[in-house]
């Protein structure tokens, strides 16, 4: 039986694959969807990242701290440095992991509502100093006109990353691809069973000898970096970088809302809700209700509360 | 100038413990965390702002009409998060999140992102030759002062007020002695949406409305929650004057947003402090 | 008996909040020794536990394991060094069968460098659930387990890490004569197997049988220490046991 569903598990894998692969060739409104898709993949490499907190038993609201910094740290050297592309995300990664170790060290005694909180709040503090350092970071009106991706050439073609769809398209999928494998190592590798058990019961993983200070500090820094990558990403993509887009409420809350949706203990669960709920906001509700239709996340979070408690798998049951 | 800082902090400070009464109640009695309380007060500052537009009503009448609905609403809040499961104090937490996101967007969808304000009512008053103070501002302190002492006459004096602090400090032990903490928390649940009712119009008379400015009231209302520990309003005041006493210094020395950093700085403080929470609860030994 | 102890305890205290309820313990267990902590509840037996293994941190006094100043170490690396426990009220990993939760100990008990190549873990996991008799239960979920088999489980996670001093909290408290007497073997079988225990026994039933020592607590203070019959006798744990308090310790009357 388990054999039967893996097969299963496989087959649909591969379809899925083939299908976001193949659909730039020609699919149905190709180019929109695309554009969607493409941001559909790098809101699920935040989920996944925001999921490697969540797989050691912490809930994070304040993963636009992470995005927002690493968006501000590539506009920031582009427009002071004009460094390459490769450099600015690096620095987006470094400086998001950096304030993610603070945040870790900081915050390591706070569980669930509380960690909940005090992430919540550590977006404020980037945010404020965001929003008023104006000779440094231009303020409230953010920096406009960072370069775009730039042209790269993958195995002797030459593919523009800044204005081609369907470039931006295979070249966000690649990260995504790579963000899922370090997902899938968080649960199936040592460091994986590690997570687990920090995540059912800490106590009772210290004693039998797993670190859980630094089992936990391993999954944020990582997750800091990922999305900060991410951030320095959007930064590219987008060209502007403002701090009431960057540090978002609604950006801690995507990642939230796609991981509980996907399901959260599986390698693809978080991918796969970020592809299929942004695709649905995007797609089918924003051109209906163009103010007010992200309320479809918040709607999202409470109907699977009530409804599909079991939906959000086991949350870090409360033990003294 | 000195004591006029002195009345602005006095009018914020005040506001600032009605903002934290409604979610304190509503947390001690029934533990909900509710993530959604500024939202709410934005909602029912938009309600206020509503009816002034659209019927020309009075300001004093906007009152009850949010203090009802919003009381009401409360009631079909507690309906839905008498469903949630364990860990409750999270997946309330979750819950209301979400809450607080369907909020923003549908005031999104009804009043646009544009800066609203109720208008004022009446000229300002000059008391001496510098020192200002605005009737809103009047309105403000009055109002918010007259609540919180109702609340805490309430909880002191009356026997209902006696077995919602009963509720707050032991919730079973209340239930074994024959208090009804279902009813307990409906009551909870309509005290404190009416002082959330009440919180919304004179927010929106002393500062702009913006359908993403609810969490910042939120997360005053938490940290002065977290400061005073649930159901103590002595305390509230206390910590409610004191976050607006520092607000205001580092408005007068950084610069009006940084003020922003302050509630945020302080959460974190004393969450790092305080790790367990809220809900720091006075259980013997715990369970090794 | 001349070699130095493998468990030495100086002066240990420990508060919560200001309150003191672990005194300055002094305890020292000699290699391959079977200690029995005892004592009314609220005595303080468990958080000796917790401050030996890490878990709570001593406000005074000092831990050695093997010559060895363990204090304020955290709680994986004591467990590295080779000091394993059970809880009081089990742990299980609940969502975890219970050979994973086994294999976690194996996994994870020493150091990474420590760990032996190529181990069969499932074997391994399985001879020890065999041993404390939970064969047939290796793939149900932790949570699934009844109260005693958690209990045993706990067992078999802590032999897992292969420790060289075991602690175990009442893990004979509830049980039935002939799970007593199935305890009491397999802590006579791993002592004779090199393993030092210390064991807590607030009801007494594993005592008598199995332990070479006893100290008795009350109120975090040594009240009695020595042989079982010496211990057992003791007028102040006689009088601990009733409820009675002596007079310099504090108030409360012969009910
Ligand atoms: N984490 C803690 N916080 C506060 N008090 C505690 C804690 N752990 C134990 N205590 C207190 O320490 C005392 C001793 O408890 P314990 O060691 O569990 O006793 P025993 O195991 O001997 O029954 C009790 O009065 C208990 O209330
Ligand atoms: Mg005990």
């Amino acid at each position: 039986m388990k054999k039967e569903g893996l097969r299963r598990h496989l087959l649909w894998t591969l379809v899925v694959l083939l299908a976001l692969g193949l659909w730039p060739l020609g699919g149905w409104h190709t180019l929109l969807v695309c554009r969607v898709l493409g941001f559909a993949f790098l809101f699920a490499m935040v989920t996944v990242a925001w999921n490697l907190v969540a797989l050691s038993g912490l809930i994070s609201l304040g993963h636009a701290a992470y995005f927002g910094l690493g968006a501000y740290a590539a506009a920031l050297l582009d427009h002071y440095s004009g460094a390459q592309v490769p450099v600015t995300l690096a620095v987006a990664g470094l400086s998001a992991a950096a304030y993610g170790a603070v945040l870790a060290v900081a915050f390591q005694r706070l569980r669930a509502a509380s960690y909940a909180l005090a992430t919540l709040a550590s977006v404020e503090i980037p945010k404020v100093i965001a929003d008023n350092w104006e000779s440094f970071t231009f303020g409230s009106l953010g920096l406009v006109g960072t370069r775009p991706l730039p042209t790269i050439s993958v195995a002797g073609f030459a593919v523009d990353l800044s204005h081609n769809i369907m470039g931006q398209y295979y070249f966000l999928m690649t990260f995504l691809a790579v963000a899922c494998a370090i997902h899938a190592l968080a649960i199936h590798s040592r460091w994986g069973w590690a997570l687990r058990a920090v995540r059912e019961d800490e106590r009772a993983a210290a004693v039998l000898g797993v670190d859980v200070f630094a089992t936990r500090f391993t999954a944020t820094v990582l997750s800091a970096a990922l999305t900060g990558v991410c951030g320095g990403l959007y930064a590219h993509l987008m060209g502007m970088t403002e701090p009431d887009l960057v540090f978002n409420l609604h950006i801690s809350a995507m990642p939230l809302v796609f991981a509980i949706l996907g399901g959260r203990f599986r390698w693809y669960g978080p991918a796969a809700g970020a592809l299929v709920l942004y695709s649905v906001d995007q797609l089918v509700l924003h051109p209906w209700l163009p103010a007010g239709h992200a309320a479809v996340y918040g709607l999202v979070i409470m109907v699977i509360l009530l409804f599909f408690p079991k939906g959000i798998g086991s949350w870090p049951a409360p033990r003294s | 100038m000195w004591f006029q800082l002195l009345l602005n902090t006095l009018s914020l400070g005040s506001f600032y413990a009605l903002v934290a009464l409604g979610f304190s109640l509503i947390f001690g009695v029934t533990h909900t965390f509710n993530l959604a309380h500024g939202e709410l007060i934005v909602l029912s500052g938009y309600m206020a702002y509503g009816l002034s537009k659209a019927w020309q009503a009075p300001f004093a009448l906007t009152l009850p009409l949010c203090m009802a609905a919003m009381a009401c609403l409360g009631q079909v809040l507690l309906a839905l998060v008498r469903r949630i499961r364990e860990p409750f104090e999270l997946s309330s937490l979750v819950f209301t999140f979400g809450l607080a996101l369907v909020i923003q967007n549908a005031m999104l969808f009804l009043f646009t992102a544009d800066y609203r304000r109720i208008p004022a009512s009446g000229k300002p008053l000059r008391l001496t030759a510098d020192l200002i103070v605005t009737r809103n501002q009047l309105w403000l302190i009055g109002l918010s002062l007259a609540a919180t002492a109702l609340v805490y006459l309430m909880l002191r004096k009356t026997f209902l007020g006696m077995a919602l602090r009963a509720v707050i400090q032991e919730r079973e032990a209340a239930r074994l002695a024959g208090i009804r903490v279902e009813r307990m928390n409906r009551i909870a649940f309509a005290v404190g949406g009416a002082l959330i009712g009440l919180a919304g119009p004179l927010f929106g008379q002393n500062a702009y409305l913006h359908p993403a400015g609810g969490m910042e009231a939120t997360l005053i209302a938490v940290v002065i929650t977290l400061f005073a520990g649930t159901g103590r309003i002595r305390g509230l005041l206390a910590g409610a004057w004191l976050l607006a006493l520092l607000e205001s210094a580092a408005a007068l020395w950084l610069g009006s947003n940084w003020r922003e950093l302050v509630s945020a700085g302080i959460l974190i403080a004393l969450l790092m402090w305080k790790p367990e929470g809220l809900l720091a609860r006075k259980k013997p030994a715990p369970e090794l | 008996m001349a070699r130095a102890p493998i468990l030495d305890i100086q002066g240990l205290a420990v508060k919560f909040n200001g309150r003191r309820v672990l005194k300055g313990i002094h305890l020292s267990v000699e290699q391959g020794e079977i200690v029995s902590l005892i004592g009314p509840n609220g005595a303080g037996k468990t958080t000796l536990f917790n401050a030996i293994t890490g878990l709570v941190r001593p406000s005074a006094g000092s831990v050695r394991f093997c010559g060895e100043d363990i204090t304020g170490w955290p709680a994986h690396r004591i467990c590295w060094a080779g000091i394993a426990r059970t809880f009081q009220i089990a742990r299980p990993f609940p969502e975890m069968t219970a050979e994973e939760n086994v294999r976690i100990g194996i996994w994870f008990g020493k150091r990474k460098k420590e760990l032996p190549r190529s181990r069969n873990t499932r074997e391994e996991a399985r001879r020890l659930l065999h041993l404390v008799g939970l064969e047939g239960k290796e793939e149900t979920p932790g949570r699934e387990l009844t109260l005693s088999e958690q209990r045993r489980l706990e067992v078999a996670r802590a032999l897992a890490t292969a420790p060289r001093l075991l602690l175990l909290d009442e893990i004979a408290a509830g049980l039935s004569p002939q799970a007593v007497s199935h305890a009491a073997r397999l802590v006579r079988a791993l002592r004779d197997q090199g393993t030092t225990i210390l064991l807590i026994d607030h009801f007494l039933n594993l005592t008598a049988r199995v332990s070479d020592r006893l100290l008795a607590l009350d109120q975090g203070e040594t009240i009695a220490e020595g042989s079982p019959a010496q211990v057992l006798h003791h007028p102040e744990v006689l009088s601990a046991y009733l409820g009675e308090r002596h007079p310099h310790t504090g108030s409360g009357e012969i009910p």
